[in-house]
């Protein structure tokens, strides 16, 4: 079977689980618009400081709901011998990261819609480069869930994998913050131009993390 | 809070001097002071090694017979 | 698999030792007495000669630790030597990073009236410190040594890539909105005479601290490992109810 297939059935797996389980509509999404709240509170909403720091704090939320995406994706391999299981079926390491990276592109895409909407309501934003923002969400996402997979697996199965894994993650997500956070300013301010740079940075890590993780994922999942 | 405003005043930046020369050398000299005593503590708490080869011999990972740990 | 417990040989190691401390003694007449006051930064300019070999040593740490897992990873040289070093060095690292940022702040609020300031060096420094906290967290975690070494040297690997992409958004970032450049930290620019030879001074002394300091975490990390060994020998014994007969009889 293709490496394609393989991650096609891995991931459709995944989304199955979410689809019975609701973890992620109903406690994921649900933190990430608490946290959009919480940021309601924090700053004077009053005086638009909202609207202007909207993509920086629309990311933020999404990076910290991802933590627990990536987390989830992880155990639910814990539970009933998964792990063994999947071993077992003999699939291609690359194809259990991209199929699971894949799914939590999408899970995460679900998110940030919803997110993205809560916050345009909450924080009163203007829209506009639509293209951009939907371009940036997609490459900043893809190297968030690459990454995020990469170092889910790392610290899967241990004790401390709650704690473990932000610390590991969320510093080499700086740039995927920076440049997505830039773009979307960029974007939402109606100069479109500006963003295309970010996009390409994020396009690259994107493809670098992506790349790294077909090559190592499966040494890691051997040793969980 | 005053008091750092007025030490942002640059003549005073022979006492940041102090603070970060002294500070620097009070770390490393407790870092490797704290190291030292750790590898002390190990060393004495290893039995001394047999000669190397024989059956009687520790063997480590690899399978070979340890080397001496030397005389430090 | 060549096991060593030791980089350098006791005495090579005592040299690196003594040289350690002179240049160290050499670096703070320089730096405190030898080099002269800067015109502008005053007395601050000081610390600036501990500053900048810190970061050096910060940054060459992380390389180490990066090349030594690559070399780990590499079927023909590995070797949990490798793998000692790379924890060694991230140990050293974090300590000098961690140093680079406190006396970055000494310095910079006397001279610009800042603690910190956004620009890509310091950011990336930043980053840097929280990387080599979570691949030292990483570590602490028990397990079977090659399977564990594995893990700890691709979660190096994957971090050391990240640092320059970090660098330059950060640079990218900050260059797009020039109102910040009240803090410019001109390291490398018109420094000569006394204090260019004091900075290399630091650099000279830093680095043979850092080989020093190496050794001796290397051979703390070795002697560890034994007894982990040991102590699981024991244990195994223990459980058992009968000694090795491979084993000496302790």
């Amino acid at each position: 079977m293709s490496v394609w297939r393989e991650a096609g059935l891995v991931a459709g797996k995944d989304l199955r689980i979410e689809s019975r389980s609701r973890v992620a509509l109903a406690q994921i999404l649900p933190f990430g618009l608490i946290v959009v709240l919480l940021f309601a509170f924090a700053l004077d909403p009053d005086r638009g400081i909202l609207a202007r720091v909207a993509p920086g704090l629309f990311w933020v939320a999404v990076l910290l709901a991802s933590l627990l995406a990536i987390g989830r994706a992880f155990s639910v391999e814990e539970q009933h011998n998964a792990r063994d299981g999947l071993r077992l079926a003999g699939l291609d390491g690359a194809a259990i990261f991209l199929g699971k990276a894949a799914a939590i592109v999408l899970e995460l895409l679900a998110l940030e819609v919803v997110l993205g909407a809560g916050v345009v309501l909450l924080y009163d934003v203007d829209v506009h480069g639509v293209g951009v923002l939907i371009l940036t969400a997609l490459a900043a996402t893809i190297g968030l869930a690459a990454t995020g997979t990469l170092y889910g697996v790392l610290a899967a199965g241990f004790r401390s994998r709650e704690t473990l894994l932000p610390l590991l993650l969320l510093p080499v997500l700086a740039p995927v913050m920076l440049g997505a956070t830039r773009a979307f300013e960029d974007g939402l301010e109606g100069v479109p131009g500006d963003a295309w740079p970010w996009v390409a940075l994020l396009g690259i890590f994107a493809g670098l993390y992506t790349a790294i993780g077909v090559l190592a994922f499966g040494a890691l999942w051997e040793e969980t | 809070m005053t008091l750092a405003v007025h030490l942002a005043d640059a003549n005073y930046g022979w006492a940041y001097v102090i603070v970060g020369w002294t500070l620097t050398g009070t770390v490393l000299a407790a870092y490797f002071a704290r190291m030292a005593l750790r590898i002390r503590r190990a060393e004495r708490t290893l039995p001394p090694e047999p000669a190397a080869g024989g059956p009687g011999a520790m063997r480590g990972p690899s399978g070979r017979p340890h080397e001496n740990l030397g005389n430090r | 698999m060549r096991e060593k417990d030791r980089l350098l040989d006791p005495w090579l190691s005592r040299v690196f030792g003594w040289a350690s401390i002179v240049s160290i003694v050499v670096l703070a007449l320089f730096g405190l007495w030898g080099a002269p006051e800067d015109a502008t930064q005053k007395e601050a300019q000081r610390l600036m000669y501990l500053h900048v070999p810190a970061a050096w040593l910060a940054y060459l740490a992380f390389g180490v630790t990066a090349l030594a897992s690559a070399l780990f990873l590499w079927p023909r040289t590995r070797s949990l030597v490798w793998d000692r070093i790379a924890g060694a060095s991230a140990e050293l690292g974090v300590l000098f990073t961690a140093l680079t940022l406190v006396l970055g702040s000494l310095w910079g609020r006397p001279v610009w009236g800042v603690w910190w300031a956004w620009d890509a060096r310091l950011v990336t420094t930043a980053v840097l410190f929280f990387l080599y906290l979570g691949y030292l967290a990483l570590r602490r975690i028990p397990g079977e040594p090659i399977g564990s070494a594995k893990r700890n040297a691709i979660a190096a690997l994957i971090a050391f890539v990240d640092v320059p992409i970090v660098h330059f958004s950060v640079e990218w970032w900050r260059t797009l909105h020039q109102k910040a450049t009240v803090f410019n930290p001109q390291l490398d620019a018109h420094i000569d005479g006394v204090m260019a030879l004091t900075l290399w001074i630091g650099v000279i002394a830093f680095t043979i601290l850092y080989v020093y300091l190496l050794d001796r975490r290397y051979r703390l990390a070795s002697l560890e490992d034994e007894m982990e060994e040991r102590e699981i020998a024991a244990a195994i014994e223990a459980r058992i109810g009968a000694p090795d007969p491979v084993e000496v009889g302790r």
